[in-house]
Parts: C-alpha cells; sequence; structure tokens
C-alpha cells in the first residue's frame, strides 16, 4: 500500500472505545471522528480522515481486537476517494464530475438517521421495563417430588447386580445376511413349481429381513422379465400373485 | 345492558392472561355463554377499557388484543420488587430493527449495507426467534433473499397500537 501516514498526524483522543463496546461499524467509527472534531460533513477533508482511520484500525489491530473486514474496506475505499480528489476535476460537457465524496456522505447521513431511529425504538415504553402485562400466579403449581436420596452401598449393591445380569446374556453378534438374486429366483420359482398361483407375501417366513423382501421383490421382476412367472394385482395395493408359466 | 357476570368473567381473565387477548379469541372462549353476541361482547370490553382508565393497571388495546397491563408510572417500583435487571438490548440489535421496522419490507442485504457491517444473520435470527418479525415474501433478485417485516407482535412488546405510531424522526 503506497499509504503513508504523516508522522505528525493528530488522532483524536484517546479509544475511549476500549472501555466501551466498541464502533458498531466503519460507519460508526467514521462518525466518532467526524464529531470529535466538528468537521462540516460537506466537505469533509478526505487526507485527514483517510489517515485517521486507517491509524485507528492499526492500534485496534495492535490491541488485538476484532477488526472486521468491513472495516478494511471502508479502509480501501477511503483512500480510493481521497485519490479522486486529488485527481483534477475534468469538466465533461462544461458539467463537473460529481463529488467523489457524495455517496460517502449519503452513506454517513442514513446511518445517522438509523441511529437516531435505534434510539426512538429504544425509548418507546416496552414490556419486561416500563411495563408488564399482568399474571396472578394461580398458586397451583405442585412441585415435583423430591427425588430419594441415594446411599453408598445401594449403589454399590446396584452395581453388583447388574454384573451379575450380565453374566445371563450371551454376546449377541449381527451378522450380515447376503441375498443372492439368482438364487431368490431359483428358490421362488421352485415354490412355484406346482403351477398353483402363489401370494407375495406368502414366501416369507414370519418377520423376514427386510434386504430379503427387497431382493425376493426383485427376483419376481426378473422372472416376470424373463417370462418364467406370471404377476397379477386384484387391486390397487393388494396382495399380488405370482404363477409360473406353462412352457410345455 | 351492563351484564356484570360478564364483566367480572372478563376481568378475571385478563388477570390470569398475562398476553394480549383478541376478541376472537375471547368470543370463542365465551360462545356458550347465554345470548352472547359481538356487540354485546365489544360494548363490555368498551366499558371495561373506561373502568380501567383511571385505575391502578390498566386495560391496553393492542394489536394483539386486550391485555391488562402495569402502568409506565410505576415501573421503578416494579422493578425493584422484581429485582430484575431490565433488560437491555445492543445497538446493533436496535439498529438492525429500526431498519426494518422503519423500512418494511427489507431484505438482509439491505440491512448489511445500510449499517456498513455484514453481521445481520445473528440479529435477524434472534429477531425470528422473538417473533418480533417475520418474512413476509422474497424479493425478485438473484438467490430470492428474504423480505423481513415486523409482526403484532412487535407492536404489543412496544406498546404501539399501529405501525403508524412509530414515532418520525425530528429534522434537525
Amino acid at each position: 500500500m503506497d499509504f503513508v501516514i504523516p508522522e505528525n498526524l493528530y488522532v483524536p483522543t484517546p479509544p475511549l472505545w476500549i472501555e466501551s463496546k466498541g464502533f458498531n461499524g466503519p460507519l460508526d467509527l467514521l462518525w466518532h471522528l467526524i464529531r470529535q472534531q466538528n468537521i462540516d460533513i460537506l466537505d469533509i477533508p478526505m487526507a485527514l480522515i483517510a489517515a485517521q482511520y486507517v491509524q485507528y484500525i492499526s492500534i485496534m489491530t495492535n490491541y488485538r481486537l476484532e477488526v472486521a473486514p468491513d472495516y478494511l474496506v471502508m479502509a480501501i475505499r477511503l483512500i480510493q476517494i481521497k485519490s479522486q480528489m486529488l485527481l483534477p476535476k475534468k469538466l465533461v460537457d462544461e458539467v463537473i464530475e460529481d463529488d467523489p465524496r457524495a455517496l460517502l456522505v449519503k452513506q454517513l447521513t442514513e446511518y445517522e438517521s438509523i441511529k437516531a431511529r435505534a434510539t426512538i425504538i429504544d425509548n418507546l415504553p416496552r414490556w419486561e421495563r416500563d411495563c408488564w402485562p399482568v399474571r396472578i400466579s394461580l398458586g397451583c403449581e405442585v412441585e415435583p417430588p423430591p427425588l430419594p436420596k441415594v446411599v453408598w452401598n445401594e449403589l454399590v449393591h446396584c452395581y453388583q447386580k447388574i454384573q451379575q445380569l450380565q453374566g445371563y446374556k450371551k454376546t449377541h453378534e449381527v451378522a450380515r445376511h447376503y441375498y443372492n438374486l439368482s438364487d431368490t429366483m431359483h428358490n421362488i420359482y421352485a415354490q412355484l413349481g406346482d403351477g398353483v398361483p402363489r401370494s407375495f407375501f406368502r414366501l416369507f417366513a414370519h418377520k423376514a429381513p427386510k434386504l430379503e423382501v427387497v431382493v425376493a421383490f426383485q427376483a419376481c421382476l426378473e422372472l416376470v422379465k424373463t417370462r418364467q412367472i406370471d404377476l397379477t394385482q386384484d387391486a390397487w395395493q393388494a396382495e399380488f400373485w405370482l404363477q409360473a408359466i406353462d412352457i410345455a | 345492558m351492563i351484564d356484570n357476570f360478564l364483566l367480572a368473567i372478563l376481568e378475571n381473565i385478563f388477570f390470569v392472561a398475562g398476553e394480549p387477548l383478541s376478541v376472537q379469541r375471547l368470543y370463542a372462549l365465551l360462545h356458550d355463554y347465554p345470548n352472547i353476541s359481538e356487540e354485546q361482547l365489544q360494548q363490555s370490553l368498551d366499558y371495561l377499557v373506561n373502568k380501567y382508565l383511571n385505575a391502578a393497571v390498566e386495560l391496553k388495546v393492542l394489536p394483539g388484543g386486550y391485555c391488562m397491563q402495569t402502568r409506565v408510572e410505576y415501573s421503578k417500583w416494579i422493578t425493584r420488587f422484581l429485582q430484575e435487571k431490565p433488560k437491555k438490548y445492543s445497538q446493533a440489535f436496535l439498529e438492525v430493527l429500526a431498519i426494518i421496522a422503519y423500512e418494511q419490507p427489507v431484505t438482509r442485504a439491505d440491512i448489511e449495507q445500510r449499517r456498513g457491517v455484514a453481521v445481520a444473520q445473528h440479529m435477524i435470527k434472534s429477531l425470528l426467534e422473538r417473533e418480533w418479525i417475520k418474512v413476509v415474501g422474497y424479493k425478485e433478485a438473484p438467490g430470492r433473499p428474504a423480505l423481513y417485516a415486523t409482526t403484532t407482535s412487535f407492536l404489543d412488546y412496544f406498546n404501539l397500537s399501529d405501525l403508524d405510531k412509530l414515532p418520525k424522526q425530528q429534522v434537525e
């Protein structure tokens, strides 16, 4: 950054903000600088303000205060505006270019009114501070019964009992079942060998695992595709029936 | 026709409620009261508001409904009695609220641009949780950002009978 902070730069006293909660953003900080030095907002001395602002940011960084990216963005903006001010004003069709500070001034003024409005809201009579909706306590809230006091040796006794119970349980291993599609297809076709229509759901043992049912369904669809069985259903969401197709 | 029994029911309910009660809600509550009508209910409510005009507590008519409230004049003693620190809201929170209240509907981006700080999300979430603001639509812009506006609860909390009652700024 080609920006040199002048040596005898006057930085308005002092970090009151270290004691307070800090600034509410770059606009807030700018207002602080403007107010403290009685600067006319309609004619902001950009070189001075930009320098002071940057100095503030570096002080904040040195004190390890959190400097949000928004502050840095503003710093760049201020320097940009300052540079633009240094350029000779162009005369385009006899009309002087806009003041490069214009947008900033607009933003500052708007922010000022937001702060004022925030104060207005804060000063409104409000619940939990100035008035309260009345509420008679109905006095029938029942206190939950106190939990019984636990005695140390009871705890030990409990623990021993639990350990005993553990002994009655064998470790149970959950094995992964694998289902083979073509085996399932053979299986189902075999069950239909006598030519009698069978319900899909009767093919399974009670509480068959979900995966088994899914694979069986897939097997049925394959069998239908290869024209080995017929699938019929009487009504929407009713049972469906499988029947082997006679090849003979 | 003044029905004292009806008036007493209403008064009791107001003291027990602890929140604003709308006419609809009261009417539903009294649906099987003999000869109840909307006019009679409204007359009774008007009567009660009048009765409490100079009483120690007031029956306030808020956008959320009728609410029996303590008076602002006595807040000092009530605060002392409650031994609670009065709730304070941060400047940033109030600024976000002010932008929404005065310029609604607005998007998060609008709020952040006005304040020059990109941290409205936290405040907005807080305001939504309190039900002081709500989403009233989406802007026709990339990302279809949500548009926020204040709610009835917001008006109730700040004792505003409607949004127009938000004080205008003094022009310096």
